[in-house]
């Protein structure tokens, strides 16, 4: 079995928001919906301060909370796949928002319209790609609800070309923002391969799901300051 | 005569307490019914799929079929008996510019987790059973 998963490393991420910029050009930002957040805290009390960086997407869970409110509707727009890779049909998707009610990361994003980046109007030459040639995930829609992919028009190939044990290893099957990272805080890969960076890691760092409490058991895994919760 | 007042007082804590154990159990009931039942479609909440808080299910469901207060949910602000009431005829201002109120705090989903998980009165949304 091949079980995907992401771990961030909240001790090293130095909050450049390079996984964001690459997100946003990789999968056709909507202004309104980004894919790839970042979240700042501090801590502590003067002069022992600090500053945490926490980058936010989707988490895949195995128990998708936003799966089970749009499939409780009969809507069923969300999917997960043989990769463990929740995804949202924009076609199917009637913008009621209960996915994002249900989810407790806040993860789906509301698409109230397709605007520009640029302020006068103008499109980017992103944007002005044609919806046709565009992957699926990419096709977005006004009134709809999206959400990070895990990149899976690049996984996708993969899968296509029976490579999925190089999922997380090369670039052209690996998200995105996890390939730019500067200082090496995130990594991509099969969790299910004692061998790979993903299974050291959670292993070694004592990575951890966040928000364990409502068991929906996450494929996103934090390195985090205190260690396990 | 000390003995008499703590028998006294034990037989006052038991006699308030039973009928509310029982009052709690009948309102956990009534909810798990009502909830069945608008599972079932027995009771109508309109087909508005949306968090509009007047029209939307989410909120008719809640607020108005299940009697649930707007506390009960948006935790950590305090809402008058008569929001959603006064807020449908604020719809009607809108226009003019007047009855605008500021938007809802976002609801924090471990609220939803109480009724919403493993075994719940609700529709499962959070798995919690196989933890």
């Amino acid at each position: 079995m091949t079980k995907l998963v992401r771990v961030i490393d909240t001790k090293r991420c130095m909050g450049c928001r390079s996984c964001l910029a690459a997100c946003y050009v990789e999968n056709h930002l909507t202004p309104e919906s980004p894919w790839n957040v970042m979240m700042e805290n501090e801590g502590g009390s003067y002069p022992n301060v600090n500053r945490t960086f926490t980058t936010m997407n989707c988490m895949h869970c195995e128990h998708p909370a936003c799966k089970a409110a749009c499939d409780a509707i009969d809507v069923k727009a969300i999917s997960k796949n043989e990769l463990g890779v929740v995804l949202i049909d924009y076609d199917k998707c009637i913008g009621c928002q209960y996915c994002n009610a249900a989810c407790p990361y806040g993860v789906p994003q509301y698409n109230n319209e397709i605007a520009t980046l640029y302020e006068d109007g103008k499109k980017t030459p992103y944007e002005q790609q044609a919806y046709k040639k565009r992957h699926p995930t990419h096709r977005k829609k006004a009134k709809t609800v999206e959400k990070c992919t895990f990149c899976w028009h690049k996984l996708e190939k993969a899968v296509e070309k029976g490579e999925t044990h190089l999922i997380g290893q090369v670039p052209e099957y690996t998200p995105s923002c996890d390939l730019v990272c500067p200082v090496q805080a995130r990594v991509f890969g099969d969790i299910d391969d004692p061998e790979s960076e993903v299974s050291k890691w959670v292993g070694k760092k004592k990575a951890t799901q966040i928000k364990k409490e409502f068991g929906t058991r996450p494929q996103v895994y934090y390195v985090l300051e205190g260690g396990d919760y | 005569m000390k003995k008499q007042i703590k028998i006294m007082g034990l037989g006052l804590i038991i006699g308030l307490s039973v009928p509310l154990i029982a009052w709690c159990e009948d309102d956990a009931l009534d909810l798990a019914d009502t909830a069945e039942a608008i599972r079932d479609g027995k009771i109508d909440v309109g087909k508005d799929y949306s968090m509009h808080k007047n029209k939307g299910r989410y909120h008719l469901i809640h607020s108005e079929t299940l009697g649930m207060e707007c506390e009960a949910c948006h935790v950590s602000k305090k809402y008058a008996a008569d929001y959603l009431l006064v807020s449908k005829a604020e719809e009607e201002n809108r226009a003019a510019g007047h009855g605008k109120r500021p938007k809802a705090d976002v609801v924090d989903r471990g609220v939803c987790l109480g009724c919403h998980k493993t075994n719940g009165v609700a529709h499962t949304f959070f798995q919690t059973a196989d933890k």
